[in-house]
C-alpha cells in the first residue's frame, strides 16, 4: 500500500470516529482509485466540510460537539523525520490579494451565546464602512474571530455579528490614532432570534409531508458538485 | 502586519512527522546556511516564482485540516529553509489560529537570539537541527558558525521546558563519525536534552 492510500485510511478512520462520537450520519466508502494517492481527494475534503457544519449545527442546537483529543493516538509519532517538500503537491498562487492602503486595524473579539454563555463558532464577523464590507472572518471553535481591516480614515465603523438562528448585532466602534492598529471587541453575545408564529389549530393526524432529516432527505449532501454520502 | 514571504512548499496530512497529530508542513524560502545535503535546496535559489502568503493567508488555506488539528493534537509545523528567519509570520500566525492549533518550529536555531525569544510563548515545540558540536566540522558542513546555534539551545533550554524540545543528531557522510555523534549527543544529555534523535542524513539525491 503506498503511502498515500495509508494516510487516505488513517484520515477517513478519523472521520469516521469524530462522527460517531458526535451522532453524526456519515458513510464512507471504500475509495476505488488505484493509482498513486497524496492522502486526499476532493471527497475527503468535502466530508471535512460537512462534519464541520453538521458539528456547527449541533453547537447551535446546544449539543457537545466532541472533537478536541477524538483520536490522540492516532498520528503516534514514530520518530521525526527529515523534512522533503519535494513530493508536496503543486501550490497555486491565491486568488485574494490584499491592496495597499493606509494601515491596517486587527479587530479581535469572543462571540459567546447569551444563554449558554458558550463560544460560538462559524459565526460572521464583519468590518462595514460606508455600506461596504471591507473584511470579515468567521468564529472559530473557540468563538475567536481576529479581522485585519484595511481602514484608510480614521472615523466610525461597523462590526455586524450575525450566525443562524441568532439576532443580527451591528456595533459601531471609531478608529483613530489611539487605536489605528488594534481594536479589541473582547466578548460579544448574541441572542437567539425568536420568531412567533400564529397559532395553529391541529385537526386530523397524518403523515409527515417531508422528511425532516436535517443532513439530506436524499440520502447525501452536495460539496462543490462532491457527494458525501450520509445514509 | 507581516507581508506575505515566499514559501518552497506545503505538505498537508503528515502522520507523526512532525510531533504529535496530524499536521502540516510549511516550508519557508531562505536560510543562513549552506548545508552539503540540504534536502530541500529550493529554499537557496532565488524566490522569484514562488507563492506569497500573508498569515492571514496561510491562515485561511490550511484552515482545511482544522478538524483533524483538533481532534489529533496536531497544527502547524513550520521549517525550510530556516523558519526562525521569519519570527514575526510566526508569531501573528498564531493570533490567527488561536489555541487549537498546536505550532511547531523545526530549526538550525541559527539566527539571532531575538528571532528564538519572540517565538518561544507561541511554539508548542522546538525541532532542533543542531548538526554537530565540534564546530570545525559544524562550518565545513554549513558553512556557517555553530556557537550562535549552540549558545541559541541553552537559551531555549533556560526558557521552555526539555519535553518541548527534541535535536536531531545526524550522522553525516564524509564530515563527522559515530564517535563524533556520540560526543554531540553526550553534551545534549549534559544540557538537559531528554529527546534525542540519532540518524543518518541521506545523500544520495
Amino acid at each position: 500500500m503506498n503511502q498515500g492510500r495509508h494516510i487516505c485510511n488513517e484520515l477517513k478512520a478519523l472521520r469516521r470516529r469524530i462522527a460517531e462520537e458526535n451522532g453524526i450520519p456519515l458513510e464512507t466508502e471504500e475509495c476505488t482509485y488505484r493509482g498513486e494517492c497524496c492522502g486526499t481527494c476532493p471527497r475527503c475534503d468535502a466530508e471535512v466540510r460537512y462534519l464541520e457544519d453538521a458539528l456547527s449545527r449541533r453547537l447551535r442546537m446546544g449539543k457537545a460537539a466532541v472533537v478536541a483529543g477524538v483520536a490522540l493516538g492516532l498520528a503516534v509519532s514514530t520518530g521525526v523525520k527529515a523534512q522533503n517538500v519535494a513530493d508536496t503537491i503543486p501550490l497555486k498562487p491565491l486568488a485574494t490579494e490584499i491592496p495597499d492602503t493606509v494601515g491596517k486595524v486587527r479587530v479581535t473579539g469572543v462571540v459567546l451565546n447569551s444563554k449558554t454563555k458558550e463560544p460560538e463558532p462559524f459565526v460572521n464577523v464583519m468590518v462595514i464602512k460606508d455600506g461596504e464590507m471591507i473584511g470579515g472572518a468567521a468564529t472559530n471553535f473557540e468563538g475567536e474571530f481576529t479581522i485585519l481591516a484595511p481602514c484608510k480614515k480614521f472615523g466610525e465603523y461597523e462590526i455586524e455579528v450575525s450566525g443562524i438562528g441568532f439576532k443580527r448585532l451591528k456595533i459601531l466602534i471609531n478608529i483613530d490614532k489611539k487605536n489605528k492598529d488594534n481594536v479589541e471587541l473582547g466578548d460579544i453575545y448574541l441572542e437567539f432570534s425568536a420568531i412567533q408564529l400564529g397559532g395553529i389549530v391541529v385537526t386530523k393526524k397524518g403523515y409527515p409531508l417531508m422528511d425532516r432529516d436535517p443532513y439530506g432527505a436524499k440520502g447525501y449532501v452536495e460539496y462543490d458538485g462532491v457527494k458525501v454520502i450520509v445514509k | 502586519m507581516t507581508e506575505a514571504v515566499p514559501f518552497i512548499g506545503i505538505d498537508r496530512h503528515r502522520l507523526g512527522a512532525d510531533g504529535r497529530g496530524v499536521t502540516t508542513l510549511a516550508a519557508f524560502h531562505g536560510c543562513p546556511l549552506r548545508c552539503k545535503y540540504c534536502l530541500n535546496r529550493r529554499c537557496l535559489e532565488s524566490a522569484e516564482g514562488l507563492p506569497a502568503y500573508t498569515p492571514e493567508q496561510l491562515f485561511k488555506y490550511l484552515s482545511i485540516d482544522n478538524l483533524y488539528f483538533i481532534a489529533t493534537g496536531g497544527g502547524v509545523c513550520f521549517g525550510g529553509g530556516e523558519p526562525l528567519l521569519h519570527s514575526d509570520f510566526i508569531c501573528e500566525f498564531k493570533e490567527h489560529c488561536g489555541k487549537s492549533w498546536n505550532i511547531t518550529v523545526e530549526s538550525s536555531l541559527n539566527v539571532p537570539q531575538e528571532a528564538v525569544k519572540a517565538v518561544v510563548p507561541v511554539v508548542g515545540d522546538f525541532i532542533v537541527d543542531i548538526k554537530e558540536s565540534n564546530l570545525d566540522i559544524y562550518r565545513a558542513y554549513t558553512s556557517g558558525d555553530g556557537s550562535r546555534a549552540w549558545d541559541n539551545l541553552r537559551f531555549l533550554l533556560s526558557v521552555v521546558e526539555p519535553s518541548r524540545v527534541m535535536v536531531r543528531v545526524p550522522l553525516i557522510k564524509d564530515y563527522n563519525t559515530e564517535s563524533d555523534t556520540a560526543k554531540t549527543i553526550a553534551a545534549l544529555t549534559e544540557m538537559g536534552i531528554t529527546n534525542i534523535d540519532s540518524f543518518k542524513y541521506l545523500t544520495d539525491r
